[in-house]
C-alpha cells in the first residue's frame, strides 16, 4: 500500500465511524496534539470526533537524512474521540486489519506508556502499540490538558505513518517508503532533512529566536488579556517551535531549558482556562 | 456451598501492577468474608494483562448467625427508682426493634449498663457481595489510576465483569456489563467466551490463548526460555524484575529465539544489552563464559507457530537500535575524551551548584585529601588522569540523545576509553568509579576507583545538604538517601577508614571557595550524616540506634570504625543481655553523678575509706592502658572484654560506697575516681546513651 493510500485508507475508515476528516495546522507543531482540533477541542463538555494527518517538526531529531529511522519532520495520523466508545481498542485494531495487517499472524500488543507533555501541562494514561516489537501507535486517554481535569475524557490515537508504511512495504529506511508508484518519501524530503538539520544545528540565529521567544511571550500574555484565544493559542504553537529550535541549536543551559518549558506551560494553561470559560 | 468466580475484564494493565492487584482482590474478598462471618474453603487468584480474577471454593450461601451485645444507656438512666423503664430505654429498644426481654444488665467499673442482645447474620452471601463489590473494586491499589467516564477510578478502563455463582450469573450493581462471558486472547480471535461452570474457567481460557495463572505463566516463560537457549548452548540473561514484567505483558507464554548479525558483537556488551532490554524487553542470550551470543529471546503473546513472521519484525527493530548505537559510537569516538573536558564547564551539575567541571575539580581535591588521611592507597597521577575523564560521556551523542542509551552514563566513557586505546587501569577506573550506585550494588575493585567513588559521593552529599536540600518522607528527587546508603555500604564492605568530620570540613571549604551559596553550616551537615548513618545501621545492619549513638558519642569520627565498635556491642547485647545491661546501669550511675560536679581528676589514694575504692582504682589503672591499646589497634571485641572486667568493681563500689558524702574532700576524691572510670569507657563510647 502506498503512503498516500495509507492516509486515504485511514480517512475512509474513520469517516465511516463518524469522524470529521480534518486538516493539519498551518504552522510548525511538535505533535498532532498541538493542533487546536485536539488541544482545545478536548476541553469542555462538547463531544468531538475527528481524524487528520499532521506533519510534525522536531528539530532535535534531525540527522541530515543519514539515519534510516530518524527524521526531523514526519507524519502522524491523529484520531480524537470525545468521549471514546467502550470498544475503542477493538475499533483501532480493526483499522489495522483494514490496512492489511492480519493481527492474528503477528504480535500486536498494548504496552504501558503514559504520555506526558510538559510544555502543554498535559498527561494521559495509555500505551504504545507494538507490532512485532515495532512501536506503531501511541494510544492515550487524556486526563489533563493545560492543567485542567478533563470531563468527558478524550481518547487520542496517534499512528506513526512512516512506521506503518515501512512495515507494510517491507522497507528498512524511511526514505525508501513509496509515496506512490513513482515517488519515494526520500525524493521529496531528503533535501529537507539535510538542509533543515544544517539550519537547526548550526545556522539558526540564537539571538533572533531568543528575541522571538521573549517578544512572543509578551504578545501571548496580551492576547490572553484581550481574550483573543485562537491567536493566543497560535502564539503558543509558535513559541514552542522557537523553543525547539533553540534547544536543537544547543544554546540553552539545562536550567534555562526548564524555565522556558515552565513558561510555555503557563501560557498553554492560561489559554486552556480561558477557552473553557469562553467556549467550553 | 457454592463456587464463585469473579473476573474484572480490563484493557491492558500495567505489567508490574497485575500480580499485586490480583493478590489484593483476593485479600479484599477474604477480609469481607471474615468480617461478615461467611465460611469458605479457599480463594485462588489469577492475573493477566486483561483481567484480574478470583475463584472462591466452597463458599457458604449465608452468613453465620450470631448474637451481638450492644451497649445501651446506664441502668439508672434507663430505669426509675422502682425499676420501671424510662423513655430513654424505650427509644433504645425501638432503634434495634427489640423488647425489654431482649436486654441484659451488665456491670462495668461499678456501674450498671443495659445491653441489647441483637441477632445478627444469616444474610445471603450473594446480597453481601452485591453490597460490597463496588468498594472492593475501588480498594484495589495501583500506582496510578485513571478516569474514563464511568465514575470509577482504576489503572485502565474496566470493560466487562464475569460473575458466576456455580453455573448461574450473579448480577452485580456495577456500571459495566455483568455476565458469564469473558474474552480470550486478542490474537486468538478476541472472542466472547461463555463460562458455564466455575471449574471450567482456566481450561476454557487456555483453549483461547490465555494462561490465567500468574505463577504458571511465569514458570512456563522461564522454563521454555531456558530450554530454547540450551539448544544453542547458551542461557538467558534475565533478572526477576524483567521476568515479572514479561509475565505481565502477555496472556499466552509464547517464546521465540531470534538472531542478529555477529558484526554487532563488536559493540560493548552493555550497549547491546541495553538496546535489547530497556525498550524492547528482549532477553539477551549468553554463553557459558558469560559472553553475549548473537541471539536473543522474545516473549510473544501469540503461538510459537506464528513465530516465523514475528521473528523477522523483532530482529529488524533491534538491528535499527543497534545501528543507532553504532552510528553514535563511531561519531563519538572520533573525538578524544580529553577534548571533551572543556565542554563539561557548560553542563550544569545541579542548579546553584556549578558545572560538572567544577564538581570533577572538587572530586580531585577531595581524592587527594583522602590519599593523605585515609587507608586508601592509589597512584596520584593515575587518579588525576581518571578524574579528568569522568563524566566526559555526558557530552557524547550516545548519552545526549536522551533515548535508551542515556542509562549507560559512566559505562560509555569507559568503553570509549577502550576504543581510544587508553591504558587498562584508566578504563577500569572509569567503569568502576560510580560504584556502588545504591545499596547492595556492585563494588569497585581498584583503589583509585574506590577513592573517586568515596570523594564523589561525599561531595554530592555535602553539596546537596549545604543548599538546604532535605529528604522528606518518600520525597527525594535527587536521590540523596540512595547516595548516602551507597557510601555507607562502600565504606563498610571495603573497610575504608578516615575521619569523616575532617573530610566534610575540607569539602565544605571547597564549596565555599567556589562561591556557592551555602545555606547550612558544616556541623549541621555532619549531624545529618550521623543521623542517616544511625538509621542505616539500624535498618540494614540491625544495630540498635542507641548503641550507634553511644559509639558516635565516643571519640571515633570514622564511620567504618563506628560500625565495628557498634557491631561488638550489638553482639553482646544479644548474647549476654544481663551482663550488658549491668554495665549500662553502672555507666548511667557514673554519668549521673559526675555530671553534677566538676572534678580536678587526680585521685588521692590516702583519702580512700573503703576497700572497694582501692579495688576499683587498681582495676582501672590496670585495664586502662590495655583497653586503650586494643582500641588503637581496632580490636574492639578485646577492648570491650577488658571493659567488662570493670563491671564487678563498679557494682561493688556503688553497693558499698556513698559518693555524695558530707566531707567535701572525700566526695571530690570519689568523684575523681568515677571520672577516671568514665574516661576509660568513653574511649569506646558513651554507654549512658544506651536505653534499657
Amino acid at each position: 500500500m502506498y503512503f498516500q493510500d495509507i492516509i486515504q485508507n485511514l480517512n475512509d475508515f474513520w469517516k465511516k465511524r463518524g469522524c470529521i476528516i480534518f486538516v493539519p495546522y498551518n504552522s510548525e507543531v511538535g505533535a498532532g496534539t498541538f493542533n487546536p482540533a485536539t488541544f482545545l477541542r478536548c476541553l469542555g463538555k462538547k463531544t468531538w470526533k475527528c481524524a487528520y494527518f499532521e506533519p510534525t517538526r522536531r528539530p532535535k531529531d534531525g540527522r541530515y537524512g543519514e539515519n534510516p529511522n530518524r527524521v526531523l519532520q514526519y507524519f502522524q495520523y491523529q484520531v480524537v474521540l470525545k468521549p471514546p466508545p467502550d470498544n475503542i481498542q477493538e475499533i483501532y485494531l480493526e483499522s489495522l486489519e483494514n490496512l492489511g495487517i492480519k493481527i492474528q499472524d503477528h504480535d500486536v500488543r498494548f504496552v504501558e506508556d503514559d504520555w506526558e507533555s510538559e510544555t502543554l501541562g498535559a498527561w494521559g494514561i495509555g500505551w504504545e502499540v507494538w507490532l512485532d516489537g515495532l512501536e506503531i501507535t501511541q494510544f492515550t486517554y487524556f486526563q489533563q490538558i493545560g492543567g485542567i481535569d478533563l470531563d468527558p475524557i478524550t481518547c487520542e490515537i496517534t499512528y506513526g505513518l512512516e512506521r506503518i508504511a515501512m512495515f507494510l512495504q517491507n522497507k528498512k529506511s524511511i526514505f525508501d517508503i513509496e509515496w506512490n508508484k513513482e515517488i519515494k518519501w526520500g525524493d521529496i524530503y531528503k533535501i529537507n532533512e539535510k538542509e533543515f538539520s544544517e539550519y537547526y544545528y548550526h545556522i539558526a540565529n540564537p539571538e533572533l529566536w531568543k528575541n522571538f521567544f521573549e517578544k512572543m511571550y509578551e504578545e501571548i500574555i496580551k492576547l490572553i488579556e484581550k481574550e483573543l484565544i485562537m491567536p493566543a493559542y497560535d502564539g503558543v504553537i509558535k513559541i514552542s517551535h522557537s523553543f525547539n529550535i533553540l534547544d536543537a541549536r544547543g544554546v540553552i543551559s539545562p536550567s534555562e531549558r526548564q524555565i522556558m518549558i515552565q513558561r510555555i506551560r503557563k501560557l498553554a494553561s492560561m489559554v486552556a482556562q480561558k477557552y473553557i470559560e469562553k467556549y467550553g | 456451598m457454592a463456587d464463585f468466580l469473579f473476573e474484572i475484564g480490563t484493557e491492558e494493565l500495567p505489567p508490574l501492577a497485575i500480580k499485586n492487584a490480583s493478590l489484593k482482590l483476593k485479600e479484599e474478598f477474604e477480609n469481607i468474608f471474615k468480617q461478615e462471618k461467611i465460611d469458605f474453603e479457599k480463594i485462588e487468584n489469577f492475573g493477566t494483562p486483561r483481567r484480574i480474577s478470583i475463584i472462591v471454593k466452597n463458599l457458604s450461601e449465608k452468613q453465620k448467625e450470631y448474637i451481638e451485645e450492644i451497649k445501651g444507656p446506664p441502668y439508672h438512666i434507663a430505669f426509675d427508682e422502682n425499676g420501671n423503664p424510662k423513655e430513654v430505654l424505650r427509644k433504645f429498644l425501638e432503634t434495634y426493634k427489640l423488647k425489654e426481654e431482649d436486654t441484659i444488665i451488665k456491670e462495668e467499673k461499678n456501674r450498671k449498663y443495659v445491653y441489647a442482645k441483637v441477632k445478627k447474620g444469616g444474610r445471603e452471601t450473594k446480597e453481601i457481595i452485591k453490597e460490597k463489590i463496588s468498594e472492593i473494586i475501588k480498594r484495589i491499589p495501583f500506582p496510578k489510576k485513571m478516569r474514563w467516564g464511568k465514575g470509577i477510578l482504576f489503572a485502565r478502563p474496566i470493560r466487562w465483569i464475569l460473575s458466576l455463582w456455580d453455573n448461574e450469573i450473579l448480577n452485580l450493581p456495577l456500571p459495566f456489563p455483568v455476565s458469564n462471558k469473558t474474552k480470550g486472547n486478542r490474537l486468538f480471535g478476541n472472542k466472547d467466551i461463555e463460562i458455564k461452570e466455575v471449574e471450567e474457567y482456566e481450561k476454557i481460557l487456555k483453549q483461547n490463548g490465555v494462561y490465567a495463572s500468574w505463577e504458571e505463566r511465569r514458570n512456563l516463560i522461564l522454563s521454555k526460555m531456558k530450554k530454547i537457549c540450551e539448544e544453542i548452548g547458551g542461557s538467558p540473561e534475565i533478572e526477576e524484575i524483567q521476568l515479572e514484567e514479561l509475565t505481565g505483558l502477555v496472556e499466552y507464554p509464547g517464546i521465540i529465539l531470534c538472531e542478529y548479525p555477529k558484526e554487532y558483537l563488536k559493540l560493548p556488551k552493555e550497549i547491546i544489552f541495553t538496546a535489547m532490554k530497556s525498550h524492547q524487553r528482549y532477553v539477551p542470550v549468553i554463553s557459558k563464559d558469560k559472553t553475549p551470543l548473537p541471539y536473543f529471546v522474545a516473549v510473544i503473546n501469540n503461538k510459537e507457530e506464528k513465530g516465523k513472521i514475528i521473528k523477522k519484525g523483532l530482529e529488524e527493530v533491534l538491528i535499527a537500535r543497534l545501528e543507532d548505537a553504532k552510528f553514535y559510537m563511531e561519531k563519538d569516538t572520533e573525538i578524544p575524551l580529553e577534548e571533551r573536558i572543556e565542554s563539561l564547564k557548560e553542563i550544569t551539575w545541579i542548579k546553584g551548584l556549578g558545572s560538572i567541571y567544577d564538581k570533577n575539580e572538587r572530586v580531585k581535591e577531595i581524592s587527594q585529601f583522602l590519599l593523605k588521611i585515609s587507608n586508601l592507597k592509589g597512584d596520584e597521577n593515575l587518579l588525576f588522569k581518571a578524574i579528568n575523564l569522568i563524566r566526559t560521556d555526558l557530552t557524547t551523542e550516545m548519552i545526549r540523545d536522551g533515548k535508551e542509551f542515556t542509562e549507560l552514563e559512566g559505562i560509555i566513557a569507559s568503553e570509549y576509553a577502550k576504543v581510544q586505546g587508553k591504558e587498562e587501569k584508566i578504563i577500569k577506573i572509569l567503569k568502576e568509579y560510580r560504584l556502588p550506585r545504591f545499596l547492595n550494588d556492585e563494588l569497585p575493585e581498584t583503589e583509585e576507583a574506590k577513592i573517586i567513588s568515596v570523594s564523589d559521593k561525599i561531595d554530592t552529599i555535602c553539596a546537596l545538604m549545604s543548599t538546604g536540600y532535605k529528604i522528606t518522607g518518600s520525597k527525594d528527587p535527587l536521590g540523596l538517601k540512595r547516595t548516602l546508603y551507597a557510601l555507607f555500604y562502600l565504606l563498610i564492605e571495603k573497610e575504608i577508614k578516615f575521619n569523616i568530620e575532617k573530610v566534610i570540613e575540607f569539602n565544605y571549604e571547597l564549596l565555599k571557595n567556589k562561591k556557592i551559596e551555602l545555606k547550612t553550616d558544616k556541623e549541621k551537615i555532619l549531624r545529618e550524616i550521623f543521623k542517616r548513618y544511625e538509621n542505616f545501621l539500624e535498618e540494614i545492619k540491625g544495630i540498635r540506634y542507641d548503641i550507634v549513638d553511644a559509639v558516635i558519642e565516643g571519640e571515633t569520627r570514622d564511620l567504618y570504625l563506628i560500625f565495628k565498635k557498634a557491631e561488638v556491642l550489638q553482639k553482646y547485647f544479644e548474647k549476654e543481655k544481663e551482663i550488658f545491661e549491668k554495665i549500662i546501669i553502672g555507666q548511667k550511675r557514673v554519668f549521673n553523678i559526675i555530671k553534677s560536679e566538676k572534678t580536678d581528676k587526680e585521685v588521692d589514694e590516702n583519702l580512700f575509706e573503703k576497700e572497694e575504692e582501692e579495688v576499683l582504682l587498681k582495676k582501672v589503672n590496670e585495664i586502662r592502658p590495655i583497653a586503650f591499646r586494643k582500641i588503637e589497634e581496632e580490636k574492639f571485641e578485646e577492648a570491650f572484654m577488658e571493659l567488662l572486667k570493670l563491671r564487678e568493681p563498679i557494682d561493688k563500689f556503688f553497693d558499698n560506697v556513698f559518693v555524695m558524702t558530707d566531707n567535701p574532700k572525700i566526695r571530690k576524691n570519689r568523684l575523681n575516681l568515677l571520672h577516671l572510670v568514665w574516661e576509660v569507657f568513653k574511649k569506646y563510647g558513651d554507654f549512658s546513651k544506651v536505653a534499657i
